[in-house]
C-alpha cells in the first residue's frame, strides 16, 4: 500500500508524468496532425477565396463594360435621334424651299399668260381695227365707184357686220 | 432472406445461447478473483493496491492506460502525417472529411468561444478532447497489464486517476492563465485568479465522471450473471456517450475561460459636457 500523505492517494510524481505525457502528446498532434490539416484547409479556403475573388473581378469587368456598351449605345441612340431632327428640319427646309419656289413659278406662269393674253387681244384688236380700218376702206371706194348707192350701203352694212362678227 | 431461412437461422443462434449458458453453468466456479468487490471499488478510486511498474517506478495503471492512449494517437498521427495527408484532395472524400471535422471541430470551438487569441487553445483543446475521448473509449477494450504483485489487471481510463484528472484540470487552467497574462497581462492574471476554484472543478468533474463509468462497469464485470446483455448499453453506450460529453464539455470550458480572459478591455467613451448635462437634464425630468 502507497500513501503518500495527500488526500486520495494524490501523487506529485505521477502527476508530472501525467503532465509529461500528455505535453508530448499535445505537441506530437499539434505537428502531425492538428497543423497540416488546419494548414491544407487554410490553403483549400483560400484557393475558394481566389477563385471568388477572381469570378467577382470578372463579373464586375463585365459590369463594367456592359455599362459603357450601355453608354455606346445610349449615345448612337442619341447621335441617331439628333441626325433624324437635323435631317427633318433640313427636309422641311427643302419642302418649303421648293413650295415657294413653286408658287413663285406658278405666278410667274400666270402673271406672263396674262401678259400675253394682254398683248394677244391688244394685236386682235388692233388687228380688228385694221381690218375695219380697210373694210371701211374698201367700202368707201365701192360706194364711190359703185353707181347703186343703197346697194353698197347695204352691202357695207353687211361686211360691217360680218366683218364684227369674225372679229369676236 | 426467406421466412425459413430466417425460422433456422434463429434456431443455430438459440441452441448456441443454451450451449454456452450450459457451459458457463458447468465451469463456474466463481473465478480466480484476488481482491473483493469491495476492495476492487475502493482501489478504483484510491489506488491504494495495484500499480505496475513503469522502469522501475509503481504507478497507477492509469499512467500506463494514459502512455498507451498517447502512443496510439501519435502512431495515428504518424501514420496519417504520412500516408494520408499528402493525399489530400480539394473535395475530400470520408476518412479526409473525418480528418477535417475533427480538425475543424476544435479549431471552431475555440475561433467561436475566443475570438481574440485562438492558435495556441485550437492546438490545446485538440489534444485535450482527442486524449479525454479516445482515453475514455480505452476502457472498453480491456488491454491487461500485470501489476507489480502479479496479478492482472484490466487497464482503467487514464483520466479514471485522480491524478491524471488533476493534471488535466491544472494544466487546464494553467493554458487560461498564460493566455489572459499574455494577452491581458495583469487584468488577464486577475481575471484568471478571480476562478480560482476552476482547476479543482474541473479535475474533479472529469475524475468524477469517468470514475463513475469506471465503477459501473467495474461492478458489472465483477459477477457473471450480470456480464450478459447489461454490459452492451452500461459499458458500450454508457462509456461512448460519457467519452464525448467529457471531451465536450473540458474543452468547451476551456475554450470559454480562455476567451473571457483574453478579452480586450472594452474603452469606455468619454461623454462630453453637452451630454453630460442633456443626461441630468433628462434624469431630473
Amino acid at each position: 500500500m502507497v500513501m503518500t500523505g495527500l488526500p486520495l492517494n494524490i501523487d506529485l510524481q505521477q502527476i508530472l508524468l501525467h503532465l509529461l505525457n500528455f505535453a508530448i502528446l499535445v505537441a506530437g498532434l499539434y505537428i502531425l496532425l492538428y497543423k497540416p490539416v488546419k494548414d491544407f484547409m487554410e490553403k483549400r479556403r483560400q484557393h475558394y477565396k481566389d477563385i471568388d475573388d477572381e469570378a467577382e473581378a470578372r463579373l464586375a469587368s463585365a459590369k463594367e463594360q456592359e455599362a459603357a456598351y450601355e453608354k455606346k449605345i445610349a449615345d448612337a441612340e442619341d447621335e441617331i435621334r439628333e441626325k433624324k431632327r437635323v435631317a427633318s428640319d433640313e427636309l422641311e427646309t427643302l419642302r418649303v424651299n421648293a413650295e415657294k419656289a413653286s408658287k413663285e413659278k406658278a405666278e410667274q406662269i400666270i402673271s406672263d399668260a396674262k401678259k400675253e393674253a394682254e398683248n394677244a387681244k391688244a394685236q386682235i384688236i388692233k388687228e380688228a381695227e385694221k381690218d375695219i380700218t380697210d373694210m371701211v376702206k374698201t367700202a368707201a371706194e365701192k360706194i364711190f365707184v359703185s353707181d347703186n348707192v343703197n346697194d353698197t350701203y347695204e352691202a357695207f352694212l353687211k361686211d360691217a357686220e360680218r366683218s364684227v362678227k369674225d372679229g369676236e | 432472406m426467406n421466412k425459413k431461412k430466417k425460422i433456422t437461422v434463429l434456431l443455430i443462434l438459440l441452441v448456441a445461447e443454451i450451449l454456452i449458458g450450459v457451459g458457463i453453468w458447468l465451469t463456474n466456479t466463481g473465478g480466480e478473483k484476488h481482491e473483493t468487490i469491495k476492495e476492487a471499488m475502493r482501489d478504483a478510486v484510491l489506488h491504494e493496491e495495484n500499480h505496475v511498474s513503469l522502469f522501475g517506478i509503481a504507478v497507477n495503471p492509469s499512467l500506463i492506460a494514459g502512455m498507451i492512449v498517447t502512443a496510439v494517437l501519435l502512431a495515428f498521427a504518424l501514420i496519417v502525417r504520412i500516408f494520408v495527408i499528402p493525399r489530400f484532395k480539394m473535395v475530400p472524400g470520408k476518412f479526409q472529411l473525418l480528418l477535417e471535422e475533427w480538425v475543424g471541430f476544435f479549431e471552431g470551438l475555440a475561433k467561436s468561444n475566443s475570438p481574440h487569441r485562438n492558435r495556441f487553445l485550437g492546438a490545446y483543446i485538440f489534444a485535450a478532447g482527442s486524449y479525454i475521448f479516445v482515453g475514455t473509449l480505452f476502457e472498453l477494450f480491456g488491454f491487461q497489464a500485470v501489476t507489480t504483485e502479479g496479478y492482472s489487471i484490466s487497464l482503467p481510463a487514464p483520466l479514471a486517476d485522480i491524478n491524471g484528472a488533476l493534471m488535466m484540470g491544472c494544466l487546464s487552467y494553467l493554458v487560461i492563465l498564460s493566455g489572459g497574462l499574455v494577452q491581458n497581462k495583469f487584468r488577464g492574471l486577475l481575471l484568471t485568479l478571480k476562478e480560482f476554484s476552476l482547476p479543482v472543478s474541473m479535475s474533479f468533474r472529469l475524475f468524477g465522471a469517468l470514475l463513475s463509468g469506471m465503477l459501473v462497469t467495474e461492478l458489472i464485470y465483477f459477477y457473471l450473471q450480470l456480464s450478459f446483455l447489461l454490459p452492451v448499453v452500461v459499458g458500450v453506450l454508457f462509456t461512448l456517450l460519457h467519452a464525448l460529453i467529457q471531451a465536450y464539455v473540458l474543452t468547451m470550458l476551456v475554450s470559454m475561460f480562455y476567451g473571457e480572459v483574453t478579452e480586450p478591455p472594452k474603452k469606455k467613451k468619454k461623454k462630453s459636457k453637452n451630454q453630460a448635462e442633456e443626461q441630468q437634464v433628462a434624469e431630473a425630468a
